[in-house]
């Protein structure tokens, strides 16, 4: 019997206090396309860092081709014929094609020369071979995103390859460019590599793999051909048995529209950008918008709190009021609060105190005049005030003075909570609020949501985490590939699997079909 | 034809040192350094380069102890930035200070020396003969001014025509890249750290064991910062950063002209140019297009 | 008033800015100590002689204050562009065009006989708009080109160093009658602030304190100082909170170079005249290491300011009297500098810098 191009066995990696990989295993046939699927944090890229060599496991066996390899560095795996394309591409901008295929590569003694035609021709030869065409002398930075994948294959595959490794290779191209992806990565198949695919979308997996692993928190929990196994099989496989936590959401009178937005597109510079995104938020209602992570999130959440331009004719209002070309600092006056996705670089100043914290929204705020006096902060009242929000939030330690980096994570995001839903926000955008908390801190953050909800504010969170959305909105909507798709109220008998479904677009799959 | 030829003559000896800085410095900032601390640099090695030629009475000597020195100040650069992340514009800064009071003093020193012993105060070191005096005075140049000159096609194959070359220019673009592709980076910016300081040290030591053979307290007087202007004024090729730096040699050149025969032109126009040149050529590209490398500056 | 809460965070900080003057004066001592021997003079001689000129009589102690003054102002500027993540070294330049400003204004614009109490602030006004804009070259060539302030700061610094010997020599307003000369047209008798006693103890030297607390209560106890604050240790996080960050970026350029600015005329006031070469050379460039040493707190200024003012004067005598170069001054402050970045100084807004960048581009 052949041994298996790549077998993980027991693969234990752990993070401080966290564990990633749970004795993972995953055991890919040569020559075949494997995928592997699992949610957010389910393992899947440590999983692939461990093979690629940036990570070194705790505990557990990789083999290549059947011969045991320890990895010290990713030019150990590179050398052992294991190739990866990062989600993040590496390729350096201002310079060729060529160049970045050749880099690293040295032809000559000393590298004193650098045969320019030779890696051009050393290109157009893969190309050739393997259908990767890009123009060799073409500057990376002006490729398009679909291009520079094929320079990092192109990377991959001039250093003698024959393992490719893709981390959601689809996550950033358009639908033509997946098709074309999918096309060469059959033709690298047939000439007998092996192809293992990192991905969140089943009906990629179905169109593209010949067998499956779906890791869940760290645990391989299925693995074996795809034939005789439907998507939805496998979602439920991926997101796990059916929620048991019965939905919390309280029937409650929905209020007036307090935060409308219509044809919301934000051009792409990265990923997949916004496209045409509509949406309602009542007053007093959780609008959920689940999907995985770099399907539009960020790009919504910025739209709407004025961090990023909108392309005309996009339109967001607050209230009844048209809000679109206004600043950060309007739409906060006017009622907008934002809880960032990354409480420690957009959320907080972690060199400052929580007293501090906690007033930089009304440093130049008009409305609150009560906490400084002219251009002079009051330092008095300012303290009060935070010893007041951190008592009510339950921070800890509850102490005015301390600098935010001192907190922990929960405790981070109940600071940014306290600054963000004082002062009676009318609509409250909340970013992956419970990413990394604990259980109890996650409550904490949630309960202040419903709280916010409760007294008549529209929260829209948006969240990688299908459980959390299922526990809090009322209603849902789903981003994927940058368009957003309100699925409806909750009462309406909405349930995880459908929302899992069109998370990882099973849903639009089927009406392109058909 | 009796003015063009000196004047030409003039050019390259005033570019000389600008060729040589810039050079240096362009290689370093296309590996990802900014070297504020050219100046300084210079000023190294014009100073142990002459006293280094007036000790062993060689000229040679001289321009090894310029370069020598030039690296010794860049390798200081290199161990801050590099090892200890410190910010590489303060570093700069104070590697000019460092350099303007070591230079000022060991030449104090050296006179006070001198005077104990009862000999002039202001030495004079040998200088380098002009080769091919018979080219004319286009040709009367010295040895320093040819080597600065065949530095530029040096420097150009090096980056664009050397697995090398292109090693510390993913370098200086994209450090995880190059990183990611096997190349290290550290080393690679050592390295063009010590080039940058041998070129900009024999830059310094032209002046004090070429042109002059005197050194005076900062006797640079600003070349440093004139050779960081022509890379960025050369969009960080090596054919541009040298079309910048003979340019502002002829500046000077006219400058100094003009002050020799009392024409009613404001020498303090040319020599501003160079700086007002090259604001006005960051103000008015791209940024994009600039040709800086991405990852300039950044640790 | 309260001691500010972001006091706190920074005790560390304290403690080690405690060590850094300890370090601080033993290692300039030592070097001082070991050119003083490479020189041959008699150390103790020549410490004698540092001494007298630093603190030995009025016009010594005179001396040290009025350069005192000048690294003050200008360590402040830098300080505060560095709080904010800017990397503004323009402070030489931004002083010289306002020693230009006042001197022309002194000397030219100002009516004859103007009353000090009248023509001293204008002069002062001048010099600090000037600072200000030049500065502010700098500042719109990064808000609307995105140009790195390092660059533009450095060039207009030097462009500076040239217009200076122009003002002096040909340019009308400061002219002299026989231009051979290398000094301009004194200011009158009303607007130069003379020292006491022939010493060079003038009256701006009572702005050292005013100033240091001025920028003290602004960085720490007033909005914009908190914007200011947030704006160089994470700008992402300040935009997002609404802070206007190219709006306090732009304040932060003007208010450096006023400081500066400001410098320059309390320099031209007190000389009464400026000359071809800069009255305090390279003052802008030793202001960086005033406020490295300073820790970038305004009221850490003030002793190190002091300090290398002592150093300075100190140095001097010792040049004059002990024969032991001027220059080796620079070399200690380099040598500062450097000592304090290998320790690891935490520059606010080495990162920041890069992103504020960014995000004011993409506005």
């Amino acid at each position: 019997m052949n041994a298996p191009a790549l077998h993980c066995d027991g693969i234990v990696k752990r993070f401080g206090a966290t564990t990633a990989l749970d004795g993972a295993t995953l055991s890919v046939a040569a020559g075949t396309v494997h995928a592997l699927v699992g949610e957010n944090g389910a393992g899947k890229s440590t999983l692939m860092n461990v093979v690629s060599g940036l990570l070194r496991p705790d505990e557990g066996r990789v083999e290549i081709f059947g011969a045991a390899a320890r990895f010290g560095s990713p030019l150990d795996a590179a050398a052992a014929g294991i190739g990866m394309v990062h989600q993040h591409f590496l390729l350096a901008g201002a310079l060729t094609v060529a160049e970045n295929v050749a880099l690293g590569l040295r032809g000559s003694p000393f590298g004193w020369r650098f045969d320019r035609r030779a890696a051009e021709e050393r290109i157009e030869k893969l190309a050739a071979e393997t259908g990767l065409y890009v123009d060799p002398q073409a500057r990376v930075d002006d490729l398009s995103v679909g291009l520079r994948q094929r320079v990092e294959i192109l990377k991959a595959l001039a250093r003698g390859a024959r393992i490719l490794l893709l981390d959601e290779p689809t996550a950033v191209l358009a639908p033509s460019e997946v098709r074309s992806l999918f096309g060469t990565l059959q033709k690298l198949r047939a000439e007998g590599r092996t192809i293992v695919c990192i991905t969140h979308k089943l009906d990629e997996v179905f169109r593209l793999a010949g067998a499956v692993t779906v890791l869940r928190r760290g645990r391989t929990v299925f693995a074996g051909p795809l034939s005789g196994i439907d998507a939805e099989d496998l979602a439920q496989k991926m997101v796990g048995e059916a929620a048991t936590a019965p939905p919390k959401a309280m029937p409650r009178e929905p209020g007036p529209v307090v935060l409308r937005a219509k044809d919301l597109t934000v051009p792409a510079e990265q990923g997949t950008g916004l496209r045409e995104a509509a949406f309602e938020l009542r007053g007093g209602e959780i609008l959920g918008v689940a999907g995985v992570e770099g399907n539009g999130q960020e790009e919504l959440a910025a739209a709407l709190a004025g961090l990023l331009a909108i392309a005309p004719p996009g339109r967001v209002e607050l209230c009844g009021e048209e809000i679109t070309r206004w600043s950060v600092r309007a739409r906060t006056e006017a009622g907008l609060a934002l809880i960032p996705a990354d409480r420690q670089h957009e959320g907080l100043v972690l060199e400052l105190t929580l007293a501090e914290n906690l007033v930089l929204r009304e440093v130049f705020s008009r409305q609150r005049a009560a906490l400084h006096r002219g251009p002079f902060l009051d330092h008095a009242r300012i303290e009060a005030h935070a010893h007041e929000r951190l008592g009510a939030f339950g921070v800890v330690p509850p102490d005015p003075r301390l600098p935010a980096g001192s907190l922990s994570g929960g405790n981070q995001q109940k600071v940014v909570a306290a600054r963000e839903l004082s002062g009676a926000p009318r609509a409250i955008l909340a970013c992956n609020p419970t990413r990394g908390l604990d259980i109890a801190a996650a409550a904490a953050v949630h309960e202040r949501l419903r709280a916010a909800a409760a007294s008549g504010a529209g929260v829209l969170l948006v969240s990688s985490d299908l459980d959390e959305i299922l526990l809090l909105s009322d209603s849902i909507a789903v981003l994927y590939g940058g368009r957003l798709r309100v699925l409806g109220a909750r009462a309406a008998g909405l349930d995880k699997e459908a929302v899992g479904r069109a998370m990882v677009g099973a849903a639009e799959a089927d009406t392109q079909s058909a | 034809m009796d003015f063009l030829d000196p004047f030409l003559a003039a050019t390259l000896r005033n570019a000389t040192p600008l060729l040589l800085a810039a050079m240096g410095e362009l290689i370093l900032e296309r590996g990802g350094v900014l070297n504020i601390g050219i100046e300084g640099v210079m000023l190294f090695g014009a100073f142990f380069g002459f006293l280094t030629a007036w000790a062993t009475g060689s000229p040679t000597c001289g321009a090894a102890a310029a370069m020598l020195a030039g690296a010794l100040l860049a390798a200081v650069l290199a161990g801050m930035v590099l090892r200890l992340k410190a910010d590489q514009i303060v570093v700069g800064m104070a590697l000019n200070l460092v350099a303007l009071g070591v230079t000022g003093t060991f030449n104090s020193a050296l006179q006070g020396w001198l005077r104990r012993q009862g000999r002039p105060a202001q030495p004079s070191a040998p200088i380098f003969e002009p080769l091919l005096p018979a080219l004319g005075a286009l040709g009367n140049q010295t040895l320093i001014t040819w080597a600065a000159l065949l530095a530029v096609p040096c420097v150009w194959y090096y980056l664009n025509r050397s697995e090398r070359g292109l090693e510390l220019r993913a370098v200086g673009e994209n450090p995880a890249a190059a990183e990611a592709s096997g190349i290290h980076v550290a080393a690679c910016r050592f390295k063009a750290c010590l080039a940058a300081g041998m070129l900009g040290g024999l830059g310094g030591g032209f002046l004090t064991i070429s042109q002059a053979a005197s050194f005076a307290p900062n006797t640079t007087n600003g070349r440093g910062f004139v050779a960081l202007a022509a890379v960025v004024l050369g969009r960080y090729g090596a054919w541009g950063s040298a079309g910048a730096c003979v340019f502002f040699g002829a500046a000077f050149s006219a400058r100094d002209h003009f002050q020799a025969t009392g024409l009613k032109v404001h020498p303090e126009v040319l020599a501003m140019l160079p700086y007002l040149l090259t604001l006005a050529a960051l103000a008015f590209t791209l940024q994009k297009r600039s040709g800086a490398p991405a990852g300039l500056g950044k640790p | 008033m309260s001691e500010p809460a972001s006091e706190n965070p920074r005790s560390p900080d304290r403690a080690s800015a405690a060590l850094n003057a300890a370090m601080l004066l033993l290692g300039g001592a030592v070097l001082l100590a070991l050119v003083v021997k490479a020189c041959g003079a008699q150390p103790g001689e020549a410490f004698a002689a540092f001494a007298k000129g630093a603190f030995s009589s009025g016009v010594a102690w005179g001396q040290t204050l009025s350069r005192a003054l000048i690294l003050t102002l200008c360590g402040l500027a830098v300080a505060l562009s560095f709080r904010c993540g800017l990397f503004n070294i323009g402070a030489d330049g931004q002083m010289t065009a306002g020693m230009i400003a006042a001197a022309a204004l002194g000397t030219r614009l100002l009516p004859a006989g103007t009353p000090w109490f009248i023509g001293l602030p204008l002069l002062m006004l001048a010099g600090m708009l000037a600072g200000a804009a030049w500065s502010l070259l700098a500042g719109a060539l990064k808000h609307w080109r995105g140009v790195s302030e390092v660059i533009s700061t450095l060039m207009l610094n030097l462009v500076a160093l040239i217009v200076l010997p122009y003002m002096v020599s040909y340019a009308f307003l400061l002219q002299r009658a026989d231009t051979s000369e290398r000094t301009g047209t004194a200011l009158p008798d009303s607007l130069q602030m003379r020292g006491w006693d022939g010493t060079s103890f003038h009256s701006g030297v009572f702005l050292i304190l005013p100033a240091a607390l001025l920028v003290w209560l602004a960085v720490y106890h007033t909005r914009a100082g908190l914007s200011l604050r947030a704006t160089g240790l994470n700008a992402k996080a300040a935009r997002a909170c609404g802070i206007p960050v190219r709006r306090v970026t732009a304040l932060v350029f003007a208010a450096a170079g006023a400081l500066s600015g400001l410098a320059g005329a309390l320099g031209v006031a007190a000389f009464g005249y400026l000359t071809f070469e800069p009255l305090y050379p390279n003052y802008g460039y030793m202001a960086i290491a005033v406020a490295l040493v300073a820790g970038l707190h305004p009221l850490g200024v003030l002793p190190a300011a002091f300090f290398f003012a002592v150093l300075e004067v100190g140095t001097q005598a010792m040049e004059s009297r002990a024969g032991v170069p001027h220059e080796v001054v620079y070399a200690i402050q380099g040598a500062v500098i450097l000592l304090l970045l290998a320790r690891g100084v935490h520059l606010p807004g080495t990162e920041a810098a890069g992103t504020a960048a960014e995000t004011g581009s993409r506005e």
